[in-house]
């Protein structure tokens, strides 16, 4: 690590030097510094080693990027200190250089060495990226060469190791990918195909070659180190309509294989395949979206025991609405790489400016018909002056808790009707002077949420109100409570999670601090879902970018 | 001009493809001969709710030892005797497998095909007796393997601490006619941890007679204890966790058919959760009879 430091210093110095010679280098960064403070409260179960022990942690990231004709340096500082995102229920301690990477374009060339994020078409067979919300970080380190013969055609190829945490995978990855766009009359494609190879240690294949030998003869099976991945896409647009489509397939490999019904696991040598398709139209006010996916055992890891999130090579995008409201996110899902088919569809309506509608409606089943995931959303956004917004909907969803979940639970049935409203206080036909930032005149508003889950399974019904205070563009004020207001077990205590919320921005900074009570359950950013402990403390967090 | 393009394009595919061809004789796809019936299979695995308490710790003893080592018998001496001053806490394996081992009669073998895989584990022994106690490398030890004599004290040690994995035998039985032993266990996780844990299982058997060395010659009616037979399970175990959470049970269950010379009242299924990597600390030990 402390070789890392050196080298990037050196780097970075050496170019600085020259950049200050011919004044053509550009220093960006960003900051971003999270704390937690724990309150333990057993009546909701916060029973992590955080409350029982550490009693606070805290995350960090510093990245700093420098670009000189043609180069590109980047590294970033990582730091969690007795920290459960990346694993909730451990306490994990560590910092230092978690990414360095250098760039170079020459002509149409680019070449890159260390870490870096990518993705080929839609990410389905390969895609590297981070999600620091909920702990992902699956940047590669390895080299990359891309090549842009032409504005229309793009080639690029990497070999390396997945990140985990502050060391790599031990399981080499390599790619190639290939993008043609081209038309025929106002017909445009995009046009691409992708291959991944990812081959075993041989650590990873003793471990699998024990685990085989314990099986009963008749279900043992000659494991592959390698495993060869392809994919084919295009996305065809047409005036309004673009239609994109997509199959992948993956050779035979060990995977674990989860029961649904019993959370029994068992290792099989299985292949995969997926075929996604997605249809988009839109026209003077009118757009929709249908979706299609069809997933069987496309289970895209670094090696067969990588657990939770960990070691993932792909991403597989979820047939289901990224709801942002407390209670209809409360069961969001994932694609289930495991297998999974189903069709999502959503149309948006503008019948003028002020009032437009919003229709969604995903069905989830697993490969032997168990039904996931069900979900019936609408929604009717009324603007009734410049000063008062609506939005009034409802949601009912059916929710498959152990599959989701990872745990046995009844399935979910709920119906969820919500009231979101925003209110200008200041004039909007006034204009605002023209003066500096720092003496900008604060824009007050309101916004309120209610919102109702009804449901006898898991936990029972919530209620929920929000009541936000933003003097624009600085000061931000919430307390919002979820109350369990008819638990499914009548013994239960009725719960109240409230919680109160401050930011304030300057420029480009933005400091946070709130208390929060939150109710165990998935959390979800991007349709990448993990299930987490119930929180109860105080949320700290700044972060800035330069 | 077609078929330098043919040559061109088919020659890397079919180059390609032959690149794909893999070898691995890691698995043993051989059918079972009669007597080596084994089957240690990871059941199901569930999430225990409310965490169960933590057992206390059982300790392990691996007791390398050979018929050709006159100092073994006081090793084999040591290891009952902490036994004894710890019912039902210690639980002692005698692994026969250097080239002390070689027996003295052909009839009377009790080495084990992976005797010396399990040695090659602990490091290289510097002369026998050795053994480890829970396969831990302790502090100012370059390996797991120490003399008789300091045993003791380590057990003594192990006692004490806290252990993150209760091994419970759900159900056991020995059918005489076919000499089939099944038994079913839950592994279950009191912490998380982010180690990888495999399950071990020992078959051993006391009480046989042959030949044996000693300081005063040989002794051609030496009984010896807690031999191991075979391991049960692959020879580092069988992975059942990576990263357990806590809560987490493992469900294993395995068969055995014991060898016709074998006697089934004289036999111990010894069971251990352990460690697998940079370490191979054992977690928790279960010993139980066969009937």
């Amino acid at each position: 690590m402390a070789k890392k430091l050196i080298l990037i210093i050196f780097i970075l110095s050496a170019v600085g030097v020259r950049a200050q010679d011919d004044g053509k280098g550009h220093l960006s960064g960003d900051v971003m510094i999270n704390t937690t403070v724990y309150d333990r409260d057993t009546v909701i179960g916060t029973n992590t080693t955080q409350y029982l022990h550490e009693k606070s942690s805290a995350e960090a990231w510093f990245t700093l990027n420098y670009r000189i004709d043609g180069w590109s340096f980047m590294t970033r500082f990582d730091l969690y200190n007795n920290s459960p995102l990346l694993n909730p229920s451990e306490a994990y301690t560590n910092q230092g250089l978690a990414f360095f990477q250098i760039d170079k374009k020459i002509d149409k060339w680019e070449f890159t060495a260390g870490h870096f994020y990518d993705q080929f078409g839609s990410g389905i067979l390969f895609r590297a990226y981070e999600d620091r919300l909920i702990g992902i970080d699956y940047a590669i380190e390895g080299v990359r060469v891309a090549y842009t013969p032409t504005d229309s055609t793009m080639i690029k190829a990497f070999t390396g190791e997945q990140k985990n945490r502050f060391g790599l995978w031990p399981q080499v990855m390599k790619g190639i990918n290939a993008e043609q766009i081209w038309g025929i009359g106002n017909v445009n494609m995009l046009t691409g195909a992708g291959f991944l190879n990812r081959t075993l240690d041989q650590a990873t294949m003793n471990s699998l070659a024990n685990d085989i030998n314990a099986l009963p003869l008749s279900e043992r099976f000659i494991p592959k180190y390698n495993m060869y991945a392809g994919t084919i896409y295009n996305t065809l647009t047409y005036k309004g309509f673009s239609l994109y489509t997509e199959y992948a397939k993956k050779t035979r490999e060990a995977v674990f294989i989860t029961d649904p019904t019993t959370n029994d696991v068992t290792l099989q040598n299985l292949d995969g395949d997926v075929i996604y398709t997605g249809l988009n139209y839109s026209f003077y006010g009118f757009g929709v979206t249908l979706q299609y996916k069809k997933i069987n055992t496309f289970i895209m890891r670094t090696t067969p025991y990588a657990t939770l999130l960990d070691g993932i090579m792909d991403y597989l995008p979820a047939l289901s609405r990224q709801n942002s409201l407390r209670l209809p996110a409360l069961y969001s899902v994932s694609a289930q790489s495991q297998g999974e088919q189903g069709v999502q569809g959503d149309v948006t309506y503008s019948i003028d400016k002020r009032n437009s509608f919003d229709v969604n409606g995903s069905y989830i089943n697993a490969p032997n018909g168990i039904a996931l995931y069900r979900e019936v959303f609408g929604e009717y956004i009324k603007t009734f002056s410049k000063r008062v917004k609506g939005e009034f909907g409802a949601q009912s969803l059916v929710y498959n808790f152990q599959v989701y979940e990872g745990h046995p639970g009844d399935v979910v049935h709920t119906i969820t009707p919500f009231v979101e409203m925003s209110i200008r206080l200041d004039d909007p036909n006034k204009l605002s002077p023209d003066v500096s930032e720092g003496k900008q005149p604060l824009r007050p508003s309101l916004r309120f949420e209610l919102q109702y889950l009804s449901t006898k399974q898991d936990s029972g019904s919530y209620a929920y109100a929000l009541v936000e205070l933003n003097l624009a563009p600085r000061y931000s004020f919430a307390v919002s409570d979820m109350y369990n207001i008819i638990p499914a077990h009548a013994t239960a205590d009725k719960i109240n999670y409230y919680s109160a919320f401050f930011a304030y921005t300057q420029k480009q900074t933005r400091f946070t601090i709130g208390y929060a009570k939150q109710v165990a359950g998935v959390v979800c950013t991007g349709g990448v879902c993990r299930v987490e402990p119930a929180f109860s403390g105080v949320r700290a967090g700044i972060s800035t970018n330069f | 001009m077609k078929k330098i393009e043919l040559f061109i394009f088919y020659l890397p595919m079919f180059v390609l493809l032959n690149a794909c061809v893999e070898v691995n004789s890691l698995i043993d796809l051989t059918p079972p001969s009669a007597g080596s019936l084994d089957q240690l299979i990871m059941d199901s695995t569930f999430a225990s709710s409310p965490i169960p308490a933590a057992q206390m710790k059982n300790v392990l003893i691996e007791d390398f030892t050979g018929d050709k080592c006159d100092n073994c018998p006081f090793a084999q001496t040591k290891g009952i005797d902490i036994e004894v001053a710890n019912p039902d806490r210690v639980s002692v394996v005698g692994i026969q497998c250097t080239s002390l081992d070689v027996p003295y009669l052909t009839t009377f073998d009790l080495r084990t095909p992976h005797g010396d895989d399990l040695l090659g584990l602990e490091g290289v022994p510097v002369g026998l007796p050795q053994g480890d106690v829970d396969r831990k490398i302790y502090s100012g030890n370059s390996n797991s393997l120490m003399s008789d004599y300091n045993w003791a004290g380590y057990v003594s040690t192990e006692l004490g601490l806290p252990t993150i994995a209760n091994i419970n035998q759900v159900s056991k039985s020995y059918d005489p006619s076919s000499r089939i032993f099944s038994m079913l266990m839950n592994v279950t996780f009191t912490q998380s941890s982010t180690d990888t844990f495999h399950i071990s299982t020992a078959l051993t058997e006391s009480g046989m007679i042959g030949p044996q060395e000693t300081p005063n010659g040989v002794d051609q009616t030496f009984q010896f204890e807690h031999v191991l037979r075979k391991m049960m399970s692959p020879w580092n175990g069988l992975q059942i966790a990576a990263s357990p959470v806590g809560g987490k049970t493992c469900q294993v269950k395995f068969n055995t058919v014991l060898d016709s010379k074998w006697v089934a009242d004289s036999c111990r299924v010894v069971t251990f959760v352990h460690r697998c990597g940079t370490k191979n600390d054992v977690e928790q030990v279960m010993e139980t009879t066969l009937k």
